[in-house]
């Protein structure tokens, strides 16, 4: 898996204990952001091989961020996480350019490694 | 200020004089027209007795002043409250006074002369009189500068052309008439006079221009009624001050013009159009009678016209179709349907009526400005129409009620909608967010004691916490969902019943037309009735299946839910289907259930969404 992992949440306890959650089970998680702007700025300066991102952002939601991500020079894999599930979001998730979505009461580090593995 | 009409209480005071106009005016007037007829009755004795040329001269001239006269006469009686009328006789006894100078009579003597003389210098005021009344057509009031302006310039010319003519005399005619055609001159010099004469006709042919120019911008700076009012007397006005300056352009060109007099066919036409502007004020007069014609039908269909018909037969008794009705209520001014208007304060005074008191205002009147010109008319529509006013206001005021109360139901809906819809969002945001990450600790936790000695019953607790957690975020999520299903908000009405279609025990056949994506509160509305009919259909109907139609037609989206179950359904007070109707009626909808006993129940409900 490529290094590092960028974790995108506006909510600071789940950002906090998912991190908490990836590292225990292995994973390394370079930096953290709260908003879609924010997240651009640390794919730019960090360079992280994941972005796990949720799909409600407070300035921008995570597709449009997906988007913008798609089109750099070096894009990372992107992984949507949302409260919301999978019908919930319909056919925007099959047209995103994304590697994988989980629900995030299904976030693990083995259901995330299982998609990333599956790229 | 808007001008105000209020309904005479009292009869005019007297049975022969025009409503307003006092009975000292009547006489005047009557006098005016009796002197013209007299002096028109002298000058065809004169013509008879001492007249050298054709009849056929003086039949034109003497009824191009009769016409005048009696023109004038009946526009008094048509417009009794403006000057116009009394300009025309004046016009009228001012052609009758100069008649006599272009008669080429042959008798000698003092009085004849000086009969004659008077007359040619009356004629200097021939052009700027009959200017005066061309350009104050059809109110008798010239209102714009231009008018104004050109008039002053006319006034100051004809006394300039009148000094000239006593002072040099006009020009000798080269026709027959040797005698008393050439009266007493003060200057008698040939070149002096033919110098003045070519002045005067230059100085004729440039006025005459400047004031049809000034005519024709009116026109076209008219709206359309006054237009209408304008157009007949226009051309005709138009085309007399296009001869005039023809017949002065000519004598500017050659001195001797006497023979101007008699080219019969420049003379003909001469005649003909100026017989045709007080001609055209018979037009004007036949368009009063039939406005009159037309107050009387409204007076008689007025009883019976409908509020909503009123605009129109309002518009048609004042000859104006563009014209608006609009009436007060305390939240501003509303049409017959109760639909805001807006209105440019303060109103223009002249093309606004307000009908009532300047308290308690009925209505207000949009109409041509034109028709600020017949008081009498709005007068009298207005009167007539009073009460039917009065009663289309009121139905105004209601409906106006009524659609704000409907605007206020669908405010509530909508507002209701969103505090689902941030409700929603705030349990996914907030709550739930939380559940998780305790369910992260959880996980964490149980991680970091899998190394370590623990007890059976810390790894139970553990396990059972997680499970509650589990159950816990599952019914907040199913609570977040009937608050307001977040598949709505994201991807739109299909989606959301889809999911709903496919999450009850009874097979549900769901046909839904490609649909655009509809206001939250049609959507949230469709999705709740779909959504309280298939519960009931799984509570209460026993049914074995159900068929969900959505489609839209018309600007309004129609929605059906019918089951083979025992029927008998009814929305009881306080019920989901009662609340439901509630909700569809607000937003102007249409809800129909059909539940007769053992043959199933159809509920259809159909909401506007244009």
């Amino acid at each position: 898996m490529a290094a590092g992992i960028l974790l995108v949440d506006d909510h600071p306890g789940f950002r906090r204990l998912t991190r908490r959650l990836l590292e225990a089970g292995g994973l390394e998680v370079v930096g953290e952001a709260a908003d879609g702007r924010e997240a651009l700025r640390r794919v730019a300066a960090l360079c992280p091989g994941v972005v796990v991102m949720d799909v409600f952002l407070p300035d921008m939601d995570g597709f449009a961020v997906a988007e913008r991500l798609a089109a750099s020079e070096e894009p990372p894999v992107v992984v949507l996480i949302s409260s919301h599930c999978r019908a919930e979001l319909g056919t925007r998730l099959d047209r995103a350019p994304i590697t994988g979505f989980l629900a995030k009461d299904e976030l693990s580090v083995q259901r995330l490694t299982e998609l990333l593995s599956r790229r | 200020m808007a001008h105000l009409i209020r309904p005479r209480s009292a009869e005019p005071p007297a049975a022969r004089t025009r409503p307003g106009v006092d009975s000292r005016t009547v006489r005047r007037r009557t006098a005016i027209l009796l002197t013209g007829l007299a002096m028109t009755g002298a000058d065809g004795w004169l013509a008879a007795r001492w007249g050298t040329f054709g009849p056929a001269f003086y039949v034109k001239e003497l009824t191009q002043v009769a016409v005048w006269l009696v023109a004038g006469h009946l526009v008094t009686r048509v417009r009794p409250h403006t000057p116009m009328g009394t300009s025309m006789m004046l016009l009228g006894v001012l052609l009758a006074a100069d008649a006599p100078a272009a008669f080429g009579l042959v008798v000698g003597g003092p009085v004849p002369r000086l009969l004659v003389t008077l007359a040619l210098l009356l004629t200097a005021w021939q052009l700027p009189l009959g200017a005066h009344v061309f350009l104050a057509y059809p109110s008798g009031v010239i209102r714009d500068r231009a008018g104004r302006t050109v008039m002053v310039c006319g006034y100051a010319f004809g006394a300039l052309a009148g000094l000239s003519l006593a002072v040099f005399g006009p020009v000798e005619p080269a026709g027959r008439c040797r005698d008393v055609c050439a009266p007493m001159r003060i200057v008698d010099r040939l070149p002096l006079t033919d110098t003045a004469a070519q002045g005067v006709a230059f100085g004729t042919a440039v006025f005459v221009l400047v004031g049809g120019g000034v005519i024709a911008r009116r026109f076209l700076r008219a709206g359309r009624r006054e237009r209408r009012v304008l157009a007949f007397p226009a051309v005709t006005m138009i085309a007399t001050a296009v001869l005039w300056a023809v017949v002065s352009a000519r004598s500017t060109a050659n001195p001797d013009s006497g023979a101007d007099r008699f080219d019969s066919v420049l003379a003909l036409a001469q005649f003909a159009s100026l017989v045709a502007v007080p001609a055209s004020y018979f037009l004007g007069l036949l368009r009063e009678r039939l406005d009159e014609a037309r107050v009387s039908d409204l007076v008689r269909q007025i009883a019976a016209t409908a509020p909503d018909r009123l605009r129109p037969a309002l518009a048609t008794a004042l000859g104006d179709p563009h014209l608006q009705i609009a009436f007060p209520t305390p939240n501003g001014h509303v049409d017959a349907g109760g639909a805001p208007v807006r209105l440019s304060e303060p109103l223009d005074p002249a093309r606004t009526t307000v009908i009532g008191d300047q308290d308690h205002p009925i209505a207000v009147l949009i109409h041509d400005v034109s028709l600020r010109a017949e008081p009498g008319l709005l007068q009298a529509v207005s009167a007539t129409a009073r009460l039917a006013l009065e009663n289309a206001r009121l139905q105004a005021e209601v409906r106006a009620q009524l659609a704000e109360v409907r605007a206020s139901r669908a405010r509530i809906v909508a507002a209701e909608d969103r505090a689902r819809r941030r409700l929603e969002r705030d349990l996914h945001d907030g709550a739930q967010q939380r559940l998780l990450s305790v369910g992260f600790a959880l996980s964490l936790l149980r991680q970091s004691l899998s190394g370590r000695e623990t007890t059976a019953e810390t790894t139970e607790l553990l396990a059972e916490a997680q499970a509650e957690l589990g159950a816990a975020t599952a019914e907040l999520r199913e609570l977040a969902r009937g608050i307001h299903p977040a598949v709505l908000t994201i991807q739109g009405l299909r989606p959301a019943l889809e999911q709903l279609a496919l999450r009850g025990p009874v097979p549900v056949r769901l046909r839904v037309a490609e649909l655009p994506r509809l206001g939250p509160a049609v959507e949230a509305t469709a999705y709740f009735v779909v959504s309280e009919a298939l519960a009931n259909v799984i509570r209460h109907s026993r049914a074995g299946r159900a068929d969900v139609t959505v489609g839209l037609s018309a600007g309004r989206l129609r929605v059906r839910v019918d089951d083979d179950g025992i029927g008998g359904a009814v929305a009881r007070p306080g019920s989901g289907l009662a609340g439901l109707a509630d909700r569809v009626a607000a937003l102007d909808g249409e809800m129909l259930l059909d539940s007769p006993p053992q043959k199933g129940t159809v509920l259809t409900v159909s909401l506007p969404c244009g």
